[in-house]
C-alpha cells in the first residue's frame, strides 16, 4: 500500500486541485427529498454509494421439517459489512453492485473450539429497468435482473469437513446465480407499499467445500436449490423520517450435488439431495432517515417466523440459520 | 497454474505515453493560467522564460478573445434546446504547434481548440473568423449532444465482452460490443454548424455552399448510408462532406418543418434508447429517414442545377483541368459531363456493378490530385509550380504545352512520360495549403517547411524514422530552395530531373542541395519575393494573430510591417512588379479586404472596404492586381486595373477559382474545388470574362472609417487570469461486463467498471478499473504528465479461481482404462503486480521506458485455509520503444510503418512456495532465489509491396502489404518458467486489436503452451484488400472494407536440457529430474538443438484470415476478424497439454516430467467479433 502516501503526497504537492470533477450537471434527473416519493430506479446521472452493516446472532437453526432446533452450546455471528454502488444510466435504467464482506464467528463452548473468518462474499451486478414509471404520486415498476458470483473463498480449510475441524468458512457457495424479478411501487400520499417476485436460478459449479470422498483431495459439482421469493414493504413517510415494514417469502427447490458429466450438460451425474428443498418467512421493519437528497440513513431489523433446512450451513445466503439480523447503512448520492 | 498470472502480466503496460506533438500541452518550459467567467473557465499556455528563448509563446489574447465569445454565445445556444447548463465547461488553448486543433468530450466540459487555425481553413470555409467559428461549432456539441444523451454523462457507453476458450476444439472466439448513444454523424457535426448559425455565428458560407454545390453537380454526395457513418469513409473531403450535408439538411428542414425540427432529433432521442437514432427523424416530421434524405437531395438538386443553370446563362467561362493527359472525364459539352457523373461510369479496366464503378471512377478522379494550390509561372515563364499536399512540384513546362492553353492534348504517351520525368518535387518536405514563390532571377523558391526539415528529409533519418524535434515543438519557417536539375537516367532514357530515392519501391524525397533555412523566420509563412529576388514579405504567426514582416532573403534586416495582437489575420501577400507596393489581404473587426502598402509598411489604403470576402491579391506583370471575391455568391477571380480603377470579374465557374496567377500569355491559372480535389485549372486569356463589376465594391471608402477600423482594439481587459488551479474533468466511466471461461465448463461472468479522471490540461492521469465475478481484478494507475520524463505508477492485483481435471491411472498403463478415474478439482490464486516508472517521449515516434516492477502470487487449494505464497520477485527494465504507427492501432491493412520493442531487464525471483520446500525445479534444475538478466526484441515491420515490375506494380496499386513480425529474447540463466519467454496463439481479447504487435506469432500453437529461455520467432504475413471500400450495409453493420491475409511463422523457444545420464540426476517426490551438479543442466542452442519442452528442432505454423472493418449502429466502429492457423509440429509441454482440461498424472512414459499429453499437428481457429484482430 506504498501508492496511497505517494499518492497523497503528489495531491499536497498540486496547487489547489479543483473539484470540477464532481460539479452538478444540467442532465442529472431530479429526485424527491422523501424516500415514499422515490422511484425504484436510481435517476439518471445519480451516482450512490453506500456503507453498511448487517449483524445476525444465531444459536438455532431449522429442520429439515421446518422445526426450529435450538443448538447445545454453538453461538453463531454472521456479520456482513456491505459496499454498494448504484448509478442511474439513462432516466429509465441503473446498474447495482453490491460487494458484500462477511465476518464470521462460531464458538462452541462444548468442544472447546472458537473459529472466525473475514473475507469478501458473493458479490451481485444487477441492472434495473424501469418499465412504467408516474410521478406524484409515484408508480415505478421495474424489471431487475442480477447475477451473484462466487467470488469469496470455498474452501473449510480441511479436506474433511465438519464444525469440529474447520479453520476458516466457506464465504462462498461456489456458483453463480441470475435471478429475475419484477418489482412494483404505489405511493398513495405518505404512504406507499413496494412488493417484488422473482426467481433465483442456480447454477451448478465446482465447489471447493465439496469434498470428493474417494480421495478426499478434489472437489465436487455443487448445484443449490432455485429460488422463488416474494417480498412485500409498506411504508410510511412522517417528514424526513420514513418507517417501513418487511415480509419475505422464499421458496427453494432442491439442491444436487455429485461430479461433473463430460460434455455441454455438466449437471447429468449430479444426485438430489433429499429433502433439501424448503421454504421459508421472515418479516422485519425499520425506518429511513433522509438526512439530504444526498445522505440517507438506514436502520432496520429482519426476525425468521418459519422456515425449514439446514443443510448447508454455513452457506447464509442459501440456508439461513435462525436468529434475527440488525441492518444499518448510510447511502450517499451525488 | 500460470495462465492467469500471463494473463494479468499482459494487462502491464506502460503510462500512456503522451507524445509531444500528439497531445502537445505538457510541456515543461510552459505555465498554464485560467481566466474564469461566469460558464466557462478558458486555460492557456504561456513560456515561462521569455528572453532568449526561441520558442517563447502565450496564447492570452486567444484565451481573453475566446471568453469574451463564450460568454456571449452560452445564452444563444443554450436557448436553442431549452438546456441551460449549471456545469462549466472549460476550453483549453493549445499554441504549441502550427496546426488546427478543435474538439470536445462534452460529457467531460472539456473543450480544446488551438489558437492558430492552421494552412487550410480559409480555404475550407471562405471565412477567416477562426476563434467564433470553432469555439461555436464545439459549444454547439456540447450542448446538442448533452440535450442529446439518453446515457448519463459520467458513462456514456457500456461495453459488452464474452470469449470462448474451447481446447478440444482448439477454438477461441470472442465478441465485444459497446452500448451508448449512437446519434449520426451527420447530425452531431452538420447540427454543430446549423446550430452555430441558428446562435448567429457560422452562417452559410461560399465554401460551405461550394462543398455540397460540387457534390450535387458532380455526383458526390454521401448517400444516405454514407453520411449517417462517414467517419471511417474514405474518400476525399468526405469529412468536410458531412458536415456541410448535414448543415444544408437542417436548412432544408427549417424550410419546411420549422427552425426548431433539427434540434427536436436530440429531445426525442433523449426519452429513451434506441438501436437506430433516425427512427427520430420520422418522429418528429412525420417522414422517415431515408424518404426525408430523398427528398432533400432532390430539393439541392433542384437547388445547385438551378444555379448551373443561371450560370452558364450568363456566360461559363472555359476552362481546363492543367494535366499532362487526356482523363476519362475530360469533357466539352454538357452530355460529356453528364456521361461522365452517371454513376454506371465504367472503368477502362473494365469493373461493373453501379456501386463499385462510381468508386472506381471517384479513385481516378482523385488520382490526379487532391490538394493542388497555389499554381504559378515563373517570371521568366520557364518553370511552372503547384504545391500538392505539401510536395511543391515543378515542371519545365511552357504554357503553350498545356492543353487548358493549347488545347491539344498530348497524345504521345512518351511525351507525357518524359515531361513527368522532369517534373520535379523540389520540396517534398514543404508545408501543405501555404504559398511560396519563386526567387526572381534565380532558380530557386520560397517555401514554408518545419523547424526541423532539413534533419528530418536525411535519407538515414527518413528510413529509420529519426527526427529532428527533441523538445516538442517543429515550428514553420521559411526555407530557401534551389531548383537544381541533375542528371538522371531511367534505362537507357537521360535527362535533366530531380527523382526521389527508391529504397524497397518507396519513394523517399531529396532536399537540393543549397537548401537552407532563412533565419529569423520562426513561425513564418506564406512569403512572397521582391522582384530583385533580395527580399521577402511573409507572416509571422502569434497568439492568433499574423503579422506582415519583411525580410532580407538571409534573414537579415528583419521588420515588422505590421504590430497587431487581436486576432488579425492576414491571407496571401505580393510584391508589386516594380518592388514598391505590398498587396495583402487583411480579416480584421469581421470583415476581409484587400490593402495596399508600400514596401516599408507605409500608406496604408484599403483597395475595396466592403463586405464582401475578398483575398489571395497577384499583382499581374503589367501592375494591375488579381483577387478573388465571393461577390457573386461563388469565389472567383476579379483583376483591379490600377490606373483606372476598375474592377473586373474573370472567371465565371461553378466550382469557383482561387489563388489566381497570371500565365505568360495573360491567361490564369488558379485553384478550383471539384468533389474529387483541390485541382489546378487553367484558362486561357481570351476566354476570360471581363465582366466590369467596379460598382459591387465599395473601392474608394471613407478614410475615417477604414483608418478607424485598422486601428480599433478590442477591450478585454476585464478578462484577467489566474494561475492553472489543476480542475479535474468530470468523473467517467464505462461498466464493463466480461463472460469468458477458465475451463470448457467453466463460464463465468465477470462485471464491475473502469473509472477515469484527468485534469484539463492532462497533466494528472488516473485510471482505475474493477472486475468482479468468480475472478477478480482491480488496477490503479496513475502519470504525471507535466514534465519530462513522464512518471507512472500503479498496482495490479486479484485473484482467480481455475478448476482443473487429473486423470488417475492406478496401475500406470493407460492402454488399461478400467482402473482410470478423472477428477475435477479447483484452486483458487492471487497475484499482486507494483510498478513505477518514466517515460521520455523524445519525439512522436521515440519514447524510452524505465520501469521498476514487483510481483508476487501464489495459491489456495482445496483444503487450505489460508495462500500459499509462491514466488516473490521483481525487475528493473529499460525499454526503448519506436512506432511510426502511433499510440493506437491503425487500421485492417497498415500500409507501411514499423514498431520496435528493444527492452533489456534485470530480475530477481524467489520460490518460496512451502509444500516445494520454498524451491522448484525448472529443467533438470533447483531453483530458490536468483537474479536473471534478460534482453527481448520486437520489431513489426509493415511494407508495401515493392512496385517493381508488372505483378508486383499491379499488387502495390491494389494496395497489397507484407508484414515482418520478429519477436527474439534471450535469458542469461536457467530461471523457472513463469520468467520463461512465452510463445502460442493469441485472440485481441486479451491482448488488444492491434496491427502494432500483431497476434498472429504461432497462432497455430495453443496460447503459452511454448516457453523457454531462447526466444527466435519470425512470422511473415501478405496482406491484400478483398473489397475496399464495400460500403454496404449487413443489418446492423455497415461494412467497409475487407481484407486477407495468409502468413506463416517460423522459430522456436529453447530452453535448457536436464542431464540425460541417470548418474546425473535423482528424482524428486513429484517424479522430477533434479541434477545433482546444476552445472551438468545444458542450455540448448538455438537452430542447433531441439527444444526438449516442445520437442521440436523447429516449429512451423501457416494460416489465413480475414479482416472485416464495420461500423456497428452507425456509430461505433466494429471491426472483426476470422483466423485459422496450421500448426505443423506435435508438441508436448507441461500438465494439460491437449487443452481438454484434464491433466494426465500418469507416470510419464518418456521417463521424464514432461506430461503423456501431446498437441497434434492440427488446425487452430480464431473469431473475434468487434474485438478487432
Amino acid at each position: 500500500m506504498w501508492l496511497l502516501p505517494l499518492l497523497a503526497t503528489l495531491a499536497a504537492t498540486t496547487p489547489s486541485a479543483e473539484a470540477a470533477g464532481f460539479q452538478v450537471k444540467t442532465m442529472r434527473a431530479p429526485l424527491s427529498a422523501v424516500e415514499v416519493e422515490r422511484p425504484l430506479v436510481l435517476g439518471k446521472g445519480w451516482f450512490e454509494v453506500s456503507l453498511g452493516y448487517d449483524h445476525k446472532f444465531a444459536n438455532g437453526a431449522w429442520t429439515a421439517d421446518g422445526q426450529a432446533l435450538q443448538w447445545e452450546s454453538a453461538q453463531w455471528l454472521y456479520t456482513t459489512e456491505r459496499l454498494g454502488i448504484r448509478y442511474g444510466i439513462t432516466r429509465s435504467a441503473e446498474f447495482y453492485w453490491d460487494v458484500p464482506f462477511h465476518y464470521m464467528r462460531l464458538v462452541n463452548e462444548n468442544l472447546g473450539t472458537d473459529t472466525a473468518s473475514f473475507g469478501i462474499g458473493e458479490p451481485k451486478f444487477g441492472w434495473k429497468l424501469e418499465l412504467f414509471n408516474r410521478a406524484i404520486p409515484t408508480t415505478s415498476m421495474v424489471l431487475d435482473l442480477s447475477y451473484k458470483m462466487p467470488t469469496g473463498q470455498e474452501t473449510a480449510g480441511t479436506y474433511v469437513g465438519g464444525p469440529n475441524t474447520v479453520s476458516t468458512f466457506p464465504m462462498s457457495t461456489g456458483q453463480a446465480d441470475v435471478a429475475a424479478f419484477a418489482r412494483g411501487k404505489q405511493q398513495f400520499g405518505p404512504i406507499a407499499i413496494e412488493a417484488s417476485l422473482g426467481y433465483v436460478h442456480r447454477f451448478s459449479g465446482v465447489s471447493q467445500f465439496v469434498v470428493e470422498v474417494d480421495e478426499y483431495q478434489f472437489s465436487g459439482r455443487f448445484k443449490p436449490g432455485s429460488e422463488v421469493r416474494a417480498e412485500l414493504s409498506p411504508m410510511l413517510q412522517l417528514g424526513p423520517i420514513a418507517i417501513h415494514g418487511d415480509a419475505v417469502y422464499r421458496q427453494w427447490f432442491a439442491a444436487a450435488v455429485g461430479t461433473t458429466a463430460g460434455g455441454f450438460f455438466v449437471d447429468e451425474q449430479l444426485d438430489v439431495i433429499q429433502g433439501s428443498d424448503g421454504w421459508s418467512f421472515d418479516a422485519g421493519g425499520g425506518l429511513v432517515i433522509n438526512a439530504s437528497r444526498g445522505v440517507d440513513i438506514l436502520a432496520s431489523a429482519m426476525v425468521p417466523i418459519r422456515g425449514e433446512d439446514l443443510t448447508f450451513f454455513p452457506l447464509e445466503s442459501i440456508s439461513p440459520t435462525r436468529g434475527p439480523t440488525l441492518s444499518t447503512s448510510v447511502e450517499l448520492r451525488y | 497454474m500460470w495462465r492467469s498470472l500471463l494473463l494479468t502480466a499482459a494487462l502491464l503496460s506502460p503510462a500512456p505515453a503522451l507524445a509531444k506533438n500528439v497531445f502537445p500541452n505538457n510541456h515543461p518550459d510552459l505555465e498554464w493560467h485560467s481566466i474564469e467567467t461566469e460558464h466557462f473557465v478558458v486555460h492557456y499556455p504561456q513560456s515561462r522564460k521569455k528572453e532568449n528563448n526561441d520558442h517563447y509563446l502565450t496564447a492570452k489574447w486567444t484565451a481573453q478573445r475566446s471568453a469574451k465569445i463564450s460568454e456571449e454565445m452560452f445564452p444563444r445556444m443554450c436557448a436553442e434546446f431549452n438546456y441551460y447548463l449549471k456545469e462549466r465547461v472549460h476550453v483549453v488553448i493549445l499554441n504549441q504547434g502550427d496546426d488546427l486543433e478543435g474538439f470536445t468530450v462534452p460529457n467531460w466540459d472539456w473543450i480544446e481548440i488551438s489558437a492558430n487555425p492552421g494552412s487550410d481553413f480559409y480555404r475550407t470555409r471562405s471565412r477567416m473568423d477562426w476563434l467564433p467559428d470553432v469555439l461555436v461549432h464545439e459549444f454547439a456539441h456540447v450542448v446538442s449532444l448533452k440535450a442529446n444523451g439518453n446515457f448519463a454523462e459520467g458513462s456514456q457507453a457500456i461495453s459488452l465482452g464474452v470469449l470462448y476458450n474451447e481446447g478440444v476444439g482448439n477454438t477461441m472466439s470472442g465478441g465485444e460490443v459497446l452500448i451508448g448513444d449512437n446519434n449520426p454523424w451527420y447530425w452531431t457535426e452538420g447540427g454543430a454548424e446549423y446550430w452555430s448559425d441558428q446562435a448567429g455565428y457560422n452562417w452559410w458560407t461560399p465554401g460551405r455552399d461550394r462543398t455540397v454545390r460540387m457534390s450535387v453537380l458532380e455526383d458526390r454526395l454521401l448517400s444516405w448510408d454514407e453520411w449517417k457513418t462517414v467517419q471511417q469513409s474514405h474518400g476525399w473531403m468526405d469529412g468536410e462532406r458531412g458536415y456541410q450535408q448535414g448543415y444544408s439538411f437542417g436548412l432544408y428542414l427549417r424550410e419546411r418543418f420549422g427552425s426548431e425540427t433539427y434540434n427536436k432529433f436530440a429531445l426525442e432521442n433523449q426519452k429513451g434508447f434506441v438501436f437506430d437514432w433516425n427512427d427520430h427523424l420520422k418522429t418528429v416530421t412525420g417522414v422517415s429517414g431515408p424518404q426525408l434524405y430523398d427528398e432533400w437531395r432532390s430539393w439541392v438538386t433542384e437547388k445547385y442545377t438551378g444555379h448551373f443553370e443561371a450560370l452558364k446563362s450568363e456566360g461559363e467561362t472555359p476552362h481546363r483541368e492543367v494535366a499532362l493527359e487526356a482523363y476519362d472525364w475530360e469533357y466539352t459539352d454538357p452530355d460529356g459531363r453528364d456521361a461522365f457523373n452517371d454513376p454506371r461510369w465504367k472503368r477502362k479496366t473494365g469493373v461493373t456493378g453501379e456501386l463499385l464503378a462510381r468508386r472506381e471512377r471517384e479513385r481516378a478522379r482523385e488520382g490526379t490530385g487532391r490538394y493542388n494550390m497555389n499554381p504559378k509561372f515563373s517570371d521568366d515563364g520557364k518553370w511552372f509550380g503547384v504545391n500538392n499536399l505539401g510536395t511543391l512540384e515543378l515542371s519545365p513546362l511552357g504554357e503553350g504545352s498545356l492543353a487548358a492553353f493549347s488545347g491539344v492534348v498530348h497524345s504521345d504517351a512518351a511525351v507525357s512520360a518524359r515531361v513527368e520525368r522532369q517534373t520535379m518535387g523540389v520540396a517534398s518536405f514543404a508545408q501543405f495549403g501555404h504559398d511560396w514563390d519563386f526567387v526572381p532571377g534565380q532558380d530557386a523558391v520560397v517555401v514554408v517547411g518545419s523547424e526541423h526539415l532539413l534533419e528530418d528529409a536525411r535519407l538515414g533519418n527518413q528510413l529509420f524514422h529519426l527526427r529532428g524535434e527533441a523538445d516538442g515543438y517543429d515550428w514553420k519557417n521559411l526555407y530557401y530552395v534551389p531548383i537544381a536539375p541533375t542528371e538522371q537516367r531511367d534505362g537507357n532514357l537521360s535527362y535533366l530531373g530531380h527523382k526521389p530515392i527508391d529504397v524497397l519501391g518507396q519513394d523517399y524525397g531529396v532536399v537540393p542541395e543549397g537548401t537552407y533555412k532563412i533565419p529569423n523566420t520562426e513561425r513564418g509563412t506564406d512569403a512572397s519575393v521582391s522582384p530583385d529576388g533580395k527580399k521577402l514579405a511573409y507572416f509571422e504567426y502569434t497568439d492568433g494573430t499574423l503579422n506582415l514582416v519583411s525580410i532580407n532573403i538571409d534573414g537579415s534586416d528583419k521588420k515588422h510591417l505590421t504590430q497587431y495582437t487581436d486576432g488579425t489575420w492576414l491571407q496571401r501577400v505580393d510584391w508589386s512588379p516594380d518592388g514598391k507596393t505590398l498587396a495583402v489581404s487583411v480579416f480584421r473587426q469581421f470583415q476581409q479586404d484587400i490593402y495596399l502598402m508600400d514596401a516599408d509598411g507605409g500608406n496604408v489604403r484599403a483597395l475595396m472596404f466592403d463586405r464582401w470576402e475578398d483575398g489571395d491579391p497577384e499583382w499581374t506583370k503589367d501592375g494591375d492586381l488579381l483577387f478573388i471575391s465571393d461577390r457573386t455568391g461563388i469565389m472567383q477571380v476579379h483583376r483591379w486595373d490600377h490606373e483606372t480603377g476598375r474592377i473586373d470579374q474573370l472567371t465565371n465557374t461553378i466550382g469557383g477559382a482561387e489563388t489566381p496567377a497570371e500565365t505568360p500569355s495573360g491567361g490564369l491559372v488558379y485553384l478550383a474545388y471539384h468533389a474529387n480535389g483541390y485541382k489546378v485549372e487553367g484558362a486561357a486569356k481570351a476566354d476570360l470574362l471581363y465582366k466590369d463589376v467596379t460598382a459591387d465594391f465599395v473601392t474608394n471608402p471613407d478614410a475615417a472609417s477604414v483608418a478607424a477600423a485598422w486601428s480599433f482594439q478590442e477591450d478585454l481587459s476585464m478578462y484577467q487570469s489566474v494561475p492553472y488551479k489543476t480542475p479535474l474533468m468530470s468523473l467517467s466511466g464505462v461498466p464493463l461486463v466480461r463472460i469468458t471461461n477458465d475451463a470448457r465448463d467453466d463460464l463465468s461472468l465477470q462485471a464491475g467498471g473502469a473509472i477515469f479522471l484527468q485534469d484539463f490540461v492532462e497533466n494528472h492521469f488516473v485510471y482505475t478499473e474493477v472486475l468482479m465475478g468468480e475472478d477478480w481484478s482491480a488496477r490503479l494507475q496513475y502519470a504525471y504528465n507535466g514534465w519530462y520524463p513522464n512518471f507512472y505508477l500503479g498496482l495490479i492485483g486479484g485473484e482467480a479461481k481455475f478448476p482443473y481435471g487429473y486423470l488417475l491411472d492406478e496401475d500406470n498403463d493407460l492402454t488399461t482404462t478400467e482402473d482410470q478415474g478423472i477428477y475435477q478439482g479447483k484452486n483458487q490464486q492471487y497475484y499482486a503486480y507494483g510498478f513505477a516508472g518514466v517515460d521520455y517521449p523524445w519525439n512522436s515516434v521515440h519514447h524510452t521506458t524505465l520501469t521498476a516492477l514487483g510481483q508476487t502470487f501464489g495459491f489456495r487449494q482445496t483444503g487450505d485455509a489460508d495462500y500459499a505464497p509462491y514466488s516473490v520477485g521483481g525487475e528493473i527494465s529499460l525499454n526503448h520503444n519506436i512506432s511510426t504507427l502511433g499510440t493506437y492501432a491503425p487500421g485492417a491493412n497498415v500500409r507501411g510503418g514499423r514498431v520496435i520493442d528493444l527492452t533489456y531487464a534485470h530480475g530477481a525471483s524467489d520460490v518460496v512456495y512451502e509444500a516445494y520446500g520454498g524451491k522448484t525445479v525448472d529443467d533438470g534444475e533447483l531453483l530458490d532465489a536468483y537474479e536473471f538478466n534478460k534482453g527481448e526484441l520486437r520489431w513489426v515491420e509493415q511494407i508495401p509491396v515493392p512496385a517493381w515490375g508488372g505483378i508486383l506494380t499491379q499488387a502495390n496499386k491494389y494496395r497489397h502489404t507484407i508484414q515482418i513480425d520478429f519477436a527474439g529474447g534471450y535469458i542469461d540463466r536457467n530461471v523457472d518458467r513463469n520468467d520463461e519467454f512465452r510463445g502460442g496463439g493469441q485472440h485481441p481479447f486479451y491482448w488488444g486489436s492491434s496491427a502494432l504487435r500483431p497476434n498472429t506469432l504461432f497462432a497455430g500453437y495453443p496460447a503459452n503452451s511454448l516457453s523457454g529461455e531462447t526466444m527466435a520467432m519470425i512470422n511473415l504475413a501478405y496482406r491484400f484488400p478483398i473489397r475496399r471500400e464495400l460500403n454496404a450495409r449487413v443489418g446492423p453493420l455497415y461494412v467497409y472494407d475487407v481484407t486477407a491475409q495468409i502468413m506463416g511463422t517460423a522459430g522456436n523457444l529453447w530452453s535448457f536440457t536436464p542431464p540425460d545420464d541417470p548418474s546425473l540426476s535423482y528424482r524428486n517426490e513429484f517424479g522430477e529430474r533434479v541434477a545433482h551438479d546444476p552445472a551438468n543442466i545444458r542450455r540448448e542452442i538455438p537452430f542447433v538443438d531441439t527444444a526438449h519442452k516442445n520437442g521440436n528442432y523447429l516449429l512451423y505454423d501457416a494460416g489465413a484470415e480475414i479482416r472485416v472493418t464495420s461500423t456497428l449502429f452507425d456509430s461505433f466502429g466494429w471491426n472483426s476478424f476470422f483466423r485459422v492457423s496450421y500448426g505443423f509440429n506435435r508438441i508436448h509441454g507441461y500438465g494439460d497439454v491437449n487443452g481438454d482440461d484434464v491433466s494426465d498424472s500418469t507416470e510419464s512414459a518418456v521417463g521424464d516430467e514432461l506430461s503423456n499429453e501431446v498437441e497434434e499437428p492440427g488446425f487452430r481457429f480464431y473469431l473475434g467479433l468487434g474485438t478487432g484482430w
